[in-house]
């Protein structure tokens, strides 16, 4: 017997942080999640498998078209017209979305009840799938310890959303310890809502099989689903299979031998082509990450626009379609900066005097002030980015004044050197 | 920290190089190199001794990379040395003598802890920073924040950076803008959020239509079985009504095939066979008669027919006369024609013979006949004796003619001139003209010149302020141009300073006047009261006080003095009260007076001294003037203004090209009239040794040349002519030679041609001297005599067969005749022949006629046996009708005829309607039945309705369908689609945006912000000192012109650097010459300079080639002012200017002066 288990589809949830720019490949883009269950429903065909299972988090809470439903029940039905059994539990996302009420599964699928744990019997393929789904979005309990007896002869499948003991980045729902799990004698544990792929226990098996696609800089690597094949009541094998459609990557490149910008570039080309290689033939979306104590550090901080626009030209030559989603300039010039700033001259009084501005309030205030009209302009949904900055905050004003700091040394040197 | 030496041990051009600068108290040094010495690398080694060789040096020609070395020992404030080599390399460049690395932090105490690019910036100086950083002043308008932080750091472009910050800035994001890309990524987002809204389809949505779509399909079902069952019932009647008449004929059918009964059945083509026997019948008598007429009539003609059947026994011989008849009339005629010309041939014959020499009869003829080859040989002999005689007579006349051209040709020779030599002539002739055309260039150059020396007068006779030869003009020693640019200067400053003067000056009358204006405006208001006034008013009323004290007091007995004693006290108290008040009312207005007086006391101090700075300038203009007078003393020229007498200068220099020019075509017009004198004398000898006696001296050389031409043509035409005739002499004497040798050959052959002759001829009979066209005559007659004596044989022979012939046609005919017509008549053959031609031709007529009426007895026969058969078959016919009718006689054959026609008649008809009535599927017997009680027109009513009622079913329907299409697509559209989550990744992409711009903003926005805010802090805590020291360093470069720099606030409120002049006018940075505000720039620098090293430590100040435009007072200026800070730093000077190094020694004194002079 093989079955599938998958997690954290987060159906029609956009790809964030990808400003677009000429030459982005932005049809390769589109509709990433669709197109990774699909690649999800593919191979459970293709693999034959009889059981798919769905560990939570199917759509994005608040989403609320009610396409995004009617999309997943016909993939779903490719599933069930051919005989494969889909299960499903309703986690954190699902239990928020307003799709989940009304949306009627095929014949063939189940969802687990809300209020109480259930056990549902296939015998057909001799598999007991024990579950229960999210009825509110923040469930604090632990779900597992009301979670049925095994059944004897039957492969025991427990099927839980939860973020165990806690997993960093991840809402601590339906809390529970990997002993509990353990000691509840069933043969396979099913989890989702964490994002990243692990394998907590072997025996019995306890899996997380990651999200089916990563969605920002922070969820990179292969992504996808976990193939169980299943022998004499007991698992045979586990197979990790990649069905994302756009790579996340971050490419970190270390310039301190970089004796010009275009050595940068070409450093840069070759890291993005070695990114390329392991995305395989998908769209590979990275962050760019330029560090170390580097000659090139001034000509490239003096004209980042430029330098950016030239690694996204330079990404064009690379194998794969490639997303640059940013270049984040994070390097030290060649020249100790305290030296300077330590020495005499107007030039030294000036960058001292903005390094001791993040303790002097009043020109706190100044920098705060010059970027309010910004700050009420900018729409909520900007709040939540990752890259977020509080404008009106004074941690957002001295962290600006150490990129200023830095960005207007080479600007006051390039002076001398080009009048 | 000082540089007590430098050591280039290996770089650039140099090895083992040092330059030292370690004398005690020498702290200004001017290193003095040519371009190529090697400035530019010292320059570049000090700095990177201090902070290390340039990763991409251009220093490592001479040496390898590697191997660069630079040394130098370094002494800081403090009075401690450090012997330093710097080597190339990435890390451990800094090496002590023995090669050891050092620490690069155990310079810090040495350059003050500065980089490399900072000391470049603030410590090194050159013609191109000093240049730049004074346009940046003016760029900034002499900000006083930007002037003073750029020349301290000796940064340029800091203006620039501030304004790029802010347009950048402000090109991300506006606040009210629409177009910055900030703002359009937050207009994007905002309507990508819009469309997630719209796109999105509700739960809800989605199950209200599917709601309505299951219901729409319900009641769909519903209409289409009402409209199937009406639809059906419509049918049913309309079939009814499609039957209803063949069901009625089929009854009637029915009912008449009853009526008829029993009806024997006649074949259906009965009637037409019976019509067909009966007129047979009728035909067939009419037919046997008349045959049996014509029989009785052919055997009648068959008797009397007579036929002559011997005759036609030789029909074939009979009918071949005809064809020997014709040929018979024929010959007859031909035969009568050949007698004739016989006759006429014998004639002729007889004249030829007559003209024979020997035989007369035609029978002898043929001894005469002479065989071809002979009569050939003698034409031929005929022909080649013309020849000869021709050929003779042809070579004695060509003889003749040749003799006489002889003749003429000597007599010419005889007329001709002797012959002469031209060569030398011709060689004179051709040299000269090579030479070209000399005379005409020769008075072109003339023409010039006299143009030139004209120009040079008249440009001398313009040149005013003088008054002398073009030559003298051109020698006169004038003052330099520069000399002339500077009192033009000179002239321009004064007179610009006395333009302000003037203006200050109206500007202070106007002021005056205006403020007297004002001041008697004010005073006009009624006079004021003094303190004097009010005074008094108190004091007579405190006099009269203190009388009515005294005597309400005292009693006092001086009541009666005055009566009006209260009144007057009242009115003194009014009085007294009513000035104070107004005194106070105007006080206002006294003050304005007075301030307005002060003012205008001030006016007239600032008017005097505006006095004495007026006079003081004329004084400076009247010196001016003198020297202006003294520069052009040697030329005994008294000068205008500088600009009219540059002008002067330049016209002079004129007249002085134009006297150069004038000598030269001088000389050029000596030389060619020599030339054309030597070609002349050549030409005038070689012309008298030809003869030429007579020439006249006067000629020039080009008609001498005509002249010596025209001599030369006249010989060579001489020479020609006599050439010719001699050829015309010698080719006649050959031709008659020849044309002799020729007749006498012809001669010889025409001897040899008579002996051939003679023999030839004997055959004709003609004497041996007979000519050859006797013998032609002769031959032609013998040929006309033979060919006619030939035709007459014939015409007798043709004549002997016609009579024959026609004695064979006679012969015939008898023959016929006797054997078949005994009877024919006498007559010519020809006639008897015709006859009996007739006679066969009526013989054959005869014969056929016979042959006609038998065959035709013989068809009539055949027919009366067909007729017979005839009519027994058409009475078979009509027997056995009559048998099958039953009837009678053939009489009732029609009657019975028309009744079996009727019965199968009705029963052709009811198949049809049967069959009919089949095809609507329903049985007979049915439709009878249902259509029992029928009636049309009602039926017709009922279908119209039914008809009607269905439509409105019909529509019903449609427009249910309609509805739930459109429920179905609605529904369908609902698929599932992305569309709203297409709209959400753009608003997510347009998010992304939003947060990479406002970073970049952010950025830029802060950076400008503290930037201008440093800039702004900086001249505030540094403006005082470095404004102080800058204004003593700008004075002394501006030679005293401008006394101090200070700060004002400008119309855009913005405090700006202004410079004040020694005659108290304040100029801003853009109102200062080019050289001015690059001084200023220098004084603020030097003076930022100072003001940095009075806390910090010292470094030495590298000066390179900044006095390039400097003029020598300005430069010997800048050279005291470098010298005075070279008391306590160290300065050095780079220069490839000899002229430079002179100054700095006449403006430094010795004791802190080093000339280095550098040899690479």
């Amino acid at each position: 017997m093989k079955f599938m288990h998958a997690a954290d589809i987060h159906l029609d949830s956009p790809l964030r942080g990808l400003a677009r720019y000429e030459a982005a490949p932005t049809d390769e883009l589109r509709a990433a999640t669709r197109r990774a269950f699909q690649n999800l429903v593919d191979t459970c065909l293709d693999q034959s498998v009889e059981l798919l299972v769905l560990a939570g988090d199917i759509y994005d809470g608040e989403w609320k078209d009610y396409n995004t439903g009617l999309f997943f029940v016909g993939q779903l039905r490719r599933l069930t017209n051919e005989g494969v059994h889909v299960a499903l539990i309703k986690g954190n996302h699902d239990a928020a979305s307003q799709i989940t009420r009304q949306l009627t599964l095929p014949e063939g699928a189940l969802a687990f009840d809300t209020r109480r744990p259930q056990t549902h019997i296939l015998e057909d393929i001799g598999v007991a799938l024990h579950g229960q789904s999210y009825g509110r979005r923040d469930v604090t309990e632990d779900l597992a310890s009301d979670y049925p007896e095994p059944i004897a002869g039957l492969f025991n499948l427990g099927v839980l959303h939860t973020a165990l003991e806690g997993r960093e980045g991840h809402d601590a729902y339906a809390p529970c310890s990997v002993a509990r799990l353990l000691e509840r004698g069933y043969d396979y544990w099913a989890l989702g809502h964490v994002h990243r792929r692990e394998i907590v226990s072997e025996d019995p098996w306890v899996v997380f099989p990651g999200n089916l696609q990563g969605r920002h800089a922070r969820e990179t690597g292969p992504k996808g689903a976990t193939l169980v094949t299943v022998e004499d009541g007991s698992v045979a094998s586990l197979q990790a299979l990649e069905l994302d459609v756009v790579r996340w990557a971050r490419c970190e490149v270390d310039v301190s031998d970089a004796r010009s910008a275009h050595d940068v570039i070409s450093q840069v080309r070759q890291a993005l082509e070695v990114e390329a290689e392991a995305a395989g033939d998908r769209l590979l979306a990275t962050r760019v990450q330029l560090r170390g104590r580097s000659a090139a550090d001034g000509e490239l901080r003096s004209q980042t626009e430029r330098w950016e626009s030239e690694i996204r030209a330079a990404a064009l030559d690379v194998s794969v379609p490639v997303w640059v989603e940013k270049v984040v300039f994070d390097t030290q010039p060649d020249l100790d900066p305290d030296v300077l700033i330590e020495g005499a001259g107007p030039i030294s009084e000036l960058l001292r005097s903005v390094r001791n501005a993040s303790a002097d309030d009043e020109t706190l205030h100044e920098v705060i002030a010059s970027l309010k009209n910004l700050a009420e302009k900018l729409p909520p949904e900007y709040r939540d980015l990752d890259d977020a900055m509080d404008l009106t905050s004074r941690d957002a004003a001295i962290a600006l004044l150490a990129e200023v700091e830095k960005m207007l040394l080479p600007h006051l040197l390039s002076l001398e050197e080009t009048g | 920290m000082r540089l007590q030496e430098l050591k280039l041990v290996r770089f650039g051009p140099f090895t083992d190089g040092e330059l030292l600068f370690s004398e005690p108290g020498k702290r200004i040094h001017v290193i003095y190199g040519d371009n190529e010495a090697g400035k530019s690398t010292v320059l570049r080694s000090i700095s990177a001794l201090l902070f290390g060789i340039d990763e991409r040096t251009q220093d490592a020609h001479l040496h390898a990379t590697n191997d660069l070395r630079i040394g130098g020992t370094l002494e800081n404030d403090a009075g401690d040395t450090l012997r330093v080599v710097r080597r190339k390399g990435r890390k451990d460049t800094l090496l002590d003598l023995d090669g050891g690395a050092l620490p690069e932090s155990l310079l810090h105490a040495y350059t003050g802890g500065i980089t490399k690019d900072v000391f470049e910036a603030m410590f090194g100086l050159d013609h191109e920073r000093l240049v730049a950083g004074g346009r940046d002043l003016l760029e900034g308008h002499g900000e006083v924040g930007q002037a003073l932080f750029g020349a301290a750091a000796g940064l340029r472009g800091l203006h620039d950076l501030v304004a790029r910050f802010q347009s950048e800035a402000g090109d991300l994001f506006k606040n009210a803008g629409s177009k910055p890309r900030l703002n359009q990524a937050l207009r994007h987002h905002q309507e990508a959020r819009k469309s997630v809204r719209k796109l999105a389809l509700k739960p809800s949505a989605w199950a209200t239509a599917k709601r309505g779509l299951e219901e729409g399909r319900a009641e769909l079902v519903q209409i289409q079985q009402t409209y199937r069952e009406a639809r059906a019932h419509l049918e049913q009647r309309q079939l009814l009504k499609a039957v209803l008449p063949d069901v009625r004929e089929h009854e009637a059918i029915q009912a008449r095939r009853a009526e008829l009964g029993e009806v024997p059945l006649l074949p259906e083509d009965a009637r037409d066979h019976r019509r067909n026997a009966e007129r047979i019948l009728k035909e067939n008598l009419t037919r046997r008669e008349k045959l049996s007429d014509e029989e009785q009539r052919l055997h009648a003609e068959h008797v009397a027919l007579d036929v002559p059947d011997p005759l036609l026994a030789l029909e074939a011989r009979i009918a071949e006369l005809a064809g020997a008849r014709a040929i018979h009339l024929k010959a007859a005629t031909d035969r009568s024609g050949l007698a004739s010309k016989l006759n006429a041939g014998v004639i002729a014959l007889d004249e030829l013979l007559r003209r024979l020499p020997l035989p007369k009869s035609p029978e002898e003829i043929e001894a005469l006949r002479i065989d071809t080859a002979s009569q050939a040989r003698i034409r031929d002999l005929i022909r080649e004796g013309d020849q000869l005689e021709a050929k003779a007579a042809a070579s004695r006349d060509s003889a003749r003619e040749a003799t006489a051209r002889a003749k003429k040709a000597e007599e010419d020779l005889r007329d001709l001139p002797p012959t002469l030599d031209g060569t030398a002539l011709a060689s004179a002739v051709k040299t000269a003209r090579r030479a070209g055309d000399l005379e005409a260039n020769h008075r072109g150059v003339s023409a010039e010149l006299s143009a030139k020396r004209q120009t040079a007068e008249l440009r001398t006779a313009t040149l005013t302020l003088w008054g002398g030869t073009p030559e003298a003009a051109a020698s006169l020693p004038l003052p330099l141009d520069a000399t002339i640019e500077r009192f033009e200067q000179d002239f321009g400053d004064a007179a610009e300073t006395a333009r302000l003067l003037a203006s200050r000056r109206h500007k202070l009358d106007d002021e005056l006047a205006e403020l007297r204006e004002e001041i008697v405006a004010l005073e006009s208001g009624g006079s004021i009261p003094t303190a004097r006034d009010l005074n008094e008013k108190r004091e007579r009323r405190d006099g009269l006080w203190a009388t009515i004290r005294g005597v309400w007091l005292d009693g006092a007995a001086q009541a009666q003095s005055s009566p009006t004693l209260a009144g007057d006290y009242q009115d003194a108290v009014r009085s007294a009260d009513t000035l104070g008040d107004q005194m106070f009312a105007e006080h206002k207005r006294v003050a304005q007076i007075e301030e307005h007086r002060a003012r205008e006391n001030r006016i007239q101090r600032n008017l005097q001294g505006l006095e004495q700075e007026t006079s003081a300038l004329n004084q400076r203009k009247d010196q001016l003037a003198d020297a202006w007078r003294q520069a052009w003393e040697p030329t005994g020229v008294a000068p205008s203004f500088p600009r009219e007498m540059r002008a002067w200068k330049a016209q002079q220099q004129n007249v002085a090209t134009l006297v150069g020019e004038s000598a030269a075509l001088e000389d050029q017009l000596d030389t060619l009239g020599a030339t054309i004198e030597t070609h002349r004398q050549a030409c005038s000898q070689s012309l008298v040794t030809l003869g030429e006696n007579e020439l006249d001296p006067s000629l020039g050389l080009a008609a001498l040349l005509d002249v010596a031409e025209a001599r030369l043509a006249v010989i060579e035409a001489n020479r020609e002519r006599r050439d010719h005739l001699s050829e015309v002499l010698t080719t006649a004497a050959e031709t008659r030679t020849q044309r002799n040798g020729e007749l006498a050959q012809t001669e010889e052959s025409i001897e040899d041609w008579r002996t051939r002759w003679e023999q030839s001829i004997a055959p004709l009979h003609l004497p041996a001297t007979a000519r050859p066209s006797e013998a032609e005559a002769m031959l032609e007659l013998l040929d006309q005599s033979f060919t006619k004596h030939a035709e007459l044989n014939a015409h007798r022979e043709r004549i002997r067969h016609i009579d024959a012939d026609n004695q064979a046609f006679a012969e015939e005919i008898e023959a016929l005749a006797g054997e078949a017509c005994p009877d024919l008549l006498p007559g010519t053959p020809d006639i008897r022949a015709a006859d009996l031609l007739a006679r066969l031709e009526g013989g054959r007529s005869g014969r056929t006629r016979r042959e006609e009426i038998l065959a035709r007895l013989d068809a009539i026969t055949a027919e009366q046996g067909d007729a017979e058969r005839e009519r027994a078959a058409a009475e078979t016919t009509l027997a056995s009708y009559v048998e099958i009718a039953g009837v009678e006689s053939p009489d009732l054959l029609e009657a019975a005829e028309s009744r079996s026609q009727e019965v199968r008649s009705l029963e052709s008809r009811r198949v049809h309607v049967e069959e009919r009535l089949r095809r609507s599927g329903r049985r007979l017997e049915d439709l009878v039945e249902a259509t029992r009680e029928i009636e049309e027109d009602p039926l017709n009513r009922e279908i119209e309705e039914l008809n009607k009622a269905l439509t409105v079913t019909e529509d019903l329907r449609d427009q249910k369908n309609q509805q739930f299409a459109n429920l179905q697509s609605d529904f369908e559209a609902m698929d599932g689609g992305a569309t709203a989550a297409a709209a959400n990744e753009t608003a997510e992409e347009a998010l992304a945006e939003i947060a990479h711009l406002t970073s970049e903003y952010a950025l830029k926005q802060v950076a400008a912000v503290m930037l201008n805010r440093e800039i702004q802090r900086f001249a505030q805590s540094n403006q005082g000192p470095i404004l102080s020291r800058a204004s003593q360093l700008f004075q002394r470069l501006t030679l005293g012109r401008y006394t101090s720099i200070s700060s004002t606030f400008s119309a855009r409120d913005e405090m700006i650097l202004v410079c004040n002049r020694v005659d108290k006018v304040a100029a801003e940075v853009q109102q200062l010459s080019d050289g001015t505000r690059d001084q200023l720039y220098l004084s603020l620098r030097l003076a930022a300079l100072e003001h940095h090293m009075q806390a910090n430590e010292s470094m030495p100040l590298i000066v390179d080639d900044v006095l390039l435009t400097f003029d020598d007072p300005r430069s010997r200026a800048t050279f005291e002012t470098l010298g005075a800070m070279a008391n306590t730093r160290q300065v050095l000077f780079f220069t490839h200017h000899r002229r430079l190094v002179e100054l700095a020694e006449e403006a430094i004194p010795k004791e802190f002066l080093e000339v280095h002079e550098l040899r690479a």
